[in-house]
């Protein structure tokens, strides 16, 4: 059962990637901003999942990021392992509240994506030098409060936990 | 409820993995995208290539048609009179739109305005991903090193400069957009002549300095490389406003770009690396500028 789930949990992160390079940076994004998909989909899943699993998919996830995409290799993995590991931290405050738990994902992307910028400034890439950062940031975190109301509950069923089980892991 | 040992051994995976990141950031700097991660990442982009290929196969028309049926949607509200009758003609519209367009694209490519010597050495590649996040400034070729393609040479499409490849696989390439804050390029603005560079900001517009002007530029002159990085004489864009000159500053100012960067499909590579002897593009005369199409 827990491998069944990690991976399901690993095949999302996979496909959230690709569909963040194909379609969402070159199709969805209004105002010339994409939502932070891949970011989106770790929260999500990360409710499901415990504290190590998510940790690994949000590494997992964000490292694969940092090599399909032109930044620097480490810096996604860094800030979706931190975003899992805060969404786990904060699943026993807002599970069951669904205006928390959009407000966490909300947050969380905004946190995720500030936490980009300082990191990609700290190691010599100029993300404070662009113009439209903040922007970005808040557009960015307002799509991904829109897409969670369908994201979640998918991520919700697809990654059922077993009562059996409890909490997965 | 965690227990005190799985907190622990959490919170013991939790430091492991920031570690590794941190490591695999200070690696990435160190050997400038090369080494051990440079391999990495072209094996990964060269696994996911035909994943990324496909996927977009797949979303560019439904894209294209969603985008025509968007147009539609506006041409409703003026030609309402004429909705009925022009319901099946723009539905076969919106389908043979995307291909009609990708055509004339590719026969303009064709006869992109460029020195002989640099037209025959150059190919046509087409964007088949974005970056990977909104601070992330580049986009995925279908073409690379098999085709002749190396790091460092321009990438143009007919409205202008796009950028240069960053990096390439055997089956694609990455190229780093003119608006990367990363990005700068030597410019000449072609009615004054003065020079200067270009640097991304991230999106919209470029920083143009000049620290040699010493007369006014005006808004809408055309800006062209200077030879550096790239031949001369590919447009970059125009001038986005006015300036005066400043004491000891020379003149900053903006340039927008002559690409639509949202827009990005098919593009012209051309085998030009920096420093190389390669014929240079013959320096227009006026506001006659290669790339630009006439009114």
């Amino acid at each position: 059962m827990r491998f069944r789930h990690l991976n399901i949990a690993l095949a999302l992160g996979i496909v959230a990637v690709i569909l963040q390079t194909t379609l969402f940076d070159r199709y969805l994004d209004p105002f010339g901003v994409a939502p932070d998909f891949v970011l989106l989909v770790v929260v999500a899943v990360s409710y499901q999942l415990s504290e190590e699993a998510a940790m690994l998919l949000g590494f997992s996830a964000g490292l694969l990021t940092d090599l399909l995409g032109n930044t620097l290799l480490g810096v996604w993995a860094l800030v979706l392992t931190v975003a899992a590991y805060m969404t786990v931290r904060l699943r026993p405050r807002v599970e069951g509240n669904a205006a928390l738990t959009l407000a966490s994902v909300f947050a969380l992307t905004i946190g995720g994506e500030l936490l980009y910028a300082v990191l990609g400034t700290l190691f010599g890439q100029q993300v404070f030098s662009d113009v439209n950062a903040f922007k970005k940031v808040l557009l960015a975190a307002v799509y991904n409060l829109i897409l969670a109301i369908i994201v979640l509950p998918v991520a919700a069923r697809l990654m059922r936990r077993d009562p059996a089980v409890g909490v997965w892991g | 409820m965690l227990t005190n040992q799985r907190f622990a051994r959490s919170t013991a995976l939790f430091i492991s993995l920031i570690t590794l990141a941190f490591l695999l950031m200070t690696f990435d700097v160190r050997t400038e995208g090369g080494g051990v991660t440079g391999t990495l990442r072209d094996g990964v982009r060269t696994l996911f290539d035909p994943v990324q290929s496909a996927v977009t196969a797949v979303i560019r028309p439904v894209a294209d048609a969603a985008d025509a049926l968007v147009n539609l949607a506006g041409l409703r509200a003026e030609n309402d009179r004429l909705r009925e009758s022009l319901e099946d003609a723009n539905r076969i519209l919106a389908e043979t739109e995307s291909i009609r367009a990708d055509n004339e694209v590719l026969r303009q490519l064709a006869q992109l305005e460029l020195p002989g010597e640099l037209l025959a050495q150059s190919t046509v590649a087409r964007v088949q991903a974005g970056g990977s996040s909104n601070f992330d400034f580049s986009v995925v070729l279908n073409k690379g090193a098999d085709e002749g393609i190396a790091i460092g040479q321009p990438v143009v499409n007919l409205q202008g400069l796009v950028g240069y490849i960053d990096s390439v696989t055997s089956n694609s390439s990455t190229v780093k957009l003119l608006t990367d804050p990363d990005h700068a390029v030597a410019v000449r603005l072609v009615s004054t002549g003065f020079v200067g560079t270009a640097e991304g900001r991230g999106s919209g517009d470029l920083k143009l300095v000049s620290s040699r002007a010493d007369g006014p530029v005006q808004e809408g002159e055309v800006v062209v490389t200077f030879a550096n990085r790239y031949p001369a004489g590919l447009v970059v864009g125009t001038v986005g406003r006015s300036a005066e000159p400043a004491t000891g500053v020379g003149i900053q100012t903006t340039v927008d770009p002559a690409v639509d960067f949202e827009r990005l499909d098919f593009v012209r590579v051309i085998f030009f690396l920096p420093g190389s002897e390669e014929p240079l593009i013959e320096e227009p005369a006026g506001d006659e500028v290669p790339g630009v199409e006439s009114p």
